[in-house]
């Protein structure tokens, strides 16, 4: 068999489709950690597979199913949900599509009137690169919506409906070209008003997935504020007993300065260590870094604790002007506390217990926080998520989960470990990654 | 011989934590002196005699002289790198200026004896791993220098470029065979042609690394998690 000049352009699109397809993972998925070699390969694989099916075979229908697939199949390049695999291949694929009919349209294909079962008859070198270009237009639309990688988990509803319309769209596109008697503009129309409705569709999945982290921000802002509220009453309290303390030694070197007069050494004596026991221990302030965000959150976390006579260690080593961000830290530490308090709850009083330390070093920031733990650490071997005993399931997997998200958003390390009956977390974090970029906060 | 000293101005502190020590390692077969001073100028004055010390326990809020000064004045005056300094406090408040220096630990007053062994511990510790001797030949001739002296090499072209505290040295070799050598020591590869000190580490970044002499080592991906997470595990003496 010869190759047309037909084929050999087609060749050559292909292969700004292949990168176009690229660009399309580049919106749904992460980049970051991929690894580029195996990620070269399997577009080149597909690539060499796509066209030798499309001019051997040419069957529309075949080539939606191996389109479908192949592109299901590259997106495990990337990490990411069933669900976002999903949502993602059927979009990407209703955009190539639509654009291939679009450009049929545009070169005049009139009578276009190809069945989804048999070889197609109709071959445009115009119209191949046209499609490609039209394709690429609909890549630098879906890029400009910017919430789609933040990998927001979608409730089911929502995301059935994402996923429904763009599937149902090919389904109707199959149909339609393949029924005979539908006049060509309307099948024009029809066209377009299908890539409309997947266009907004996209649009609004951009959309709630906004609303999702608006209300996740939302919580979180919620939290920081008792946090901080609690933290004001304990400086409060500490500064009353401050005052009471000082008013209290005027009274008390008087009696010393009696005491002494009259040679009373032992009562003397006797007397400062009550002064000792009583008015020098130490008050409710647990941790005094002068750190605001951290003191809040931990004194917040250990008052919780206590609450189940947990007993908690913490050793925090940082300077107090150390510029943080809040939003994120709160959110790092008010989990790993949580996540904490609530493994303690699970065993025997004596042995409770929680471990926390956190310092900062060279332009690092560690945080480690370990506990006792007396269950089923169940992990999901295909999402290495952490599943635990708590009723809300979904939830406690989220609190580890949005501390990873965090972390690796900000190049740090995360390392969680379970072996003894000790659930431990190692956090590395950078300071100039993670904390100098929002001095202007 | 490990060689202690301790500075503050409360002469009770500084006995305390001569006692414990001396309590505390009388029993062992550890060889440790200590020497105490009450003040900042003290103890200058005794780095001006070029006395030095292993590990420097170092009251912040000393009168005069602050024990950041002071700190300050042994990292860049007396260029004194390896010597571990732990801060005595009375506040658990610290300004970042104090972390410059490179602090091993922090403790605070009133003084618990269990941190001060710790902290000893963990510095011997340390020290076991960071002291040593690295020989190279280099035109016919023999090099012996102090691995503590070794800030990081550099293979450029076949040559092997040693980057001390005194200056650069050159010897023949491969990068993959001094890292062996050197590892025990605490030194990283942090990249195909660079072997780094950890000790005289002064940035952590999470893709470099800062040196004491200003220079600036990459860190390959490959490399990356490796050297954040044995620092992780190293760091500090709580377990």
């Amino acid at each position: 068999m010869i190759l047309t000049s037909y084929d050999l352009v087609y060749m050559l699109s292909f292969i700004f489709g292949v990168y176009i397809l690229y660009r399309f993972m580049g919106i749904f998925f992460n980049r970051k950690k991929v690894n580029k070699k195996i990620e070269l390969i399997s577009y080149f694989i597909y690539y060499i597979l796509a066209v030798t099916i499309s001019i051997f075979i040419n069957i529309p229908i075949i080539m939606t199913i191996f389109n479908l697939i192949s592109i299901f199949i590259l997106s495990y390049n990337y990490t990411g949900s069933i669900n976002r695999r999903l949502v993602s291949v059927v979009n990407i694929y209703i955009v190539l599509m639509i654009s291939e009919l679009l450009a049929g349209f545009i070169i005049g294909l009139e009578g276009i009137d190809f069945s989804a079962f048999e070889i197609n008859q109709y071959n445009s070198i115009v119209g191949v690169v046209l499609s490609r270009v039209i394709s690429f237009a609909g890549v630098l639309i879906y890029e400009s919506y910017k919430n789609i990688k933040t990998g927001v988990h979608i409730p089911i509803s929502k995301w059935i409906c994402i996923f429904l319309i763009p599937s149902s769209s090919i389904y109707i596109i199959l149909i339609v070209f393949s029924t005979e008697g539908i006049v060509f503009y309307n099948k024009m129309l029809i066209t377009g008003i299908l890539l409309f409705i997947n266009f907004a569709t996209f649009y609004l999945y951009d959309v709630v997935s906004e609303n999702m982290m608006n209300k996740i921000e939302k919580a979180v802002a919620e939290e920081q504020n008792r946090y901080y509220e609690k933290q004001f009453h304990t400086m409060k309290n500490s500064i009353d007993q401050m005052d009471t303390l000082r008013h209290d030694f005027k009274n008390h070197i008087e009696t010393l300065k009696q005491l002494v007069t009259i040679d009373e050494k032992d009562k003397a004596i006797n007397h400062m260590l009550k002064i000792s026991e009583t008015s020098l221990k130490k008050n409710d302030i647990y941790v005094d870094t002068g750190n605001v965000v951290i003191d809040s959150i931990i004194n917040f976390k250990i008052n919780e604790a206590e609450k189940f006579s947990i007993k908690c260690n913490t050793k925090i080593i940082l300077p107090w002007d150390l510029k943080l961000n809040s939003f994120e830290m709160t959110a790092i530490l008010g989990n790993l506390m949580d996540n904490a308090i609530e493994a303690n709850k699970k065993i025997n009083e004596e042995k409770r217990q929680i471990n926390f330390t956190m310092k900062y070093d060279r332009g690092r920031l560690f945080i480690r926080i370990s506990n006792p733990y007396n269950q089923k650490i169940l992990k999901d071997k295909n999402t290495k998520k952490l599943l635990t005993t708590k009723k809300d399931n979904s939830n406690h997997g989220k609190g580890i989960s949005s501390i990873k998200n965090i972390v690796e958003k900000n190049d740090g390390l995360i390392d969680i470990d379970y072996d003894n009956n000790i659930f431990q977390v190692r956090i590395t974090l950078f300071y100039n990654k993670f904390i100098k970029k929002k001095e202007n906060e | 011989m490990y060689k202690i000293a301790i500075c503050d101005d409360e002469p009770a502190i500084c006995n305390m934590i001569q006692n414990v020590i001396i309590d505390h390692y009388e029993k062992t077969d550890k060889k440790i002196e200590t020497s105490v001073f009450y003040s900042g100028e003290k103890l200058i004055e005794s780095l001006n005699k070029r006395h030095t010390c292993d590990l420097l326990f170092l009251d912040i809020e000393l009168y005069k002289i602050s024990g950041l000064v002071v700190g300050e004045k042994i990292r860049k005056e007396y260029n004194l790198e390896s010597m571990h300094i732990v801060f005595i406090s009375g506040k658990t408040k610290y300004h970042h200026e104090v972390f410059k220096i490179r602090p091993l630990d922090f403790i605070d007053k009133p003084i618990d004896k269990k941190e001060v062994i710790e902290c000893i511990n963990y510095a011997m510790k340390l020290d076991g791993k960071t002291t040593g001797t690295f020989t190279f030949k280099y035109n016919r001739e023999i090099y012996k220098i102090p691995v503590e002296n070794i800030i990081y090499i550099e293979s450029i072209n076949k040559t092997l470029h040693i980057y001390c505290i005194d200056g650069v040295r050159k010897m023949y070799g491969t990068l993959k065979e001094v890292a062996k050598k050197l590892s025990k020591y605490n030194f990283v590869k942090t990249h195909r042609s660079y072997i780094v000190n950890i000790k005289m580490v002064e940035v952590f970044k999470s893709d470099k690394l800062v040196m004491s002499d200003g220079s600036s080592i990459p860190i390959s991906r490959t490399q990356k998690y490796k050297i954040h997470e044995t620092q992780n595990q190293l760091q500090g003496r709580i377990q």
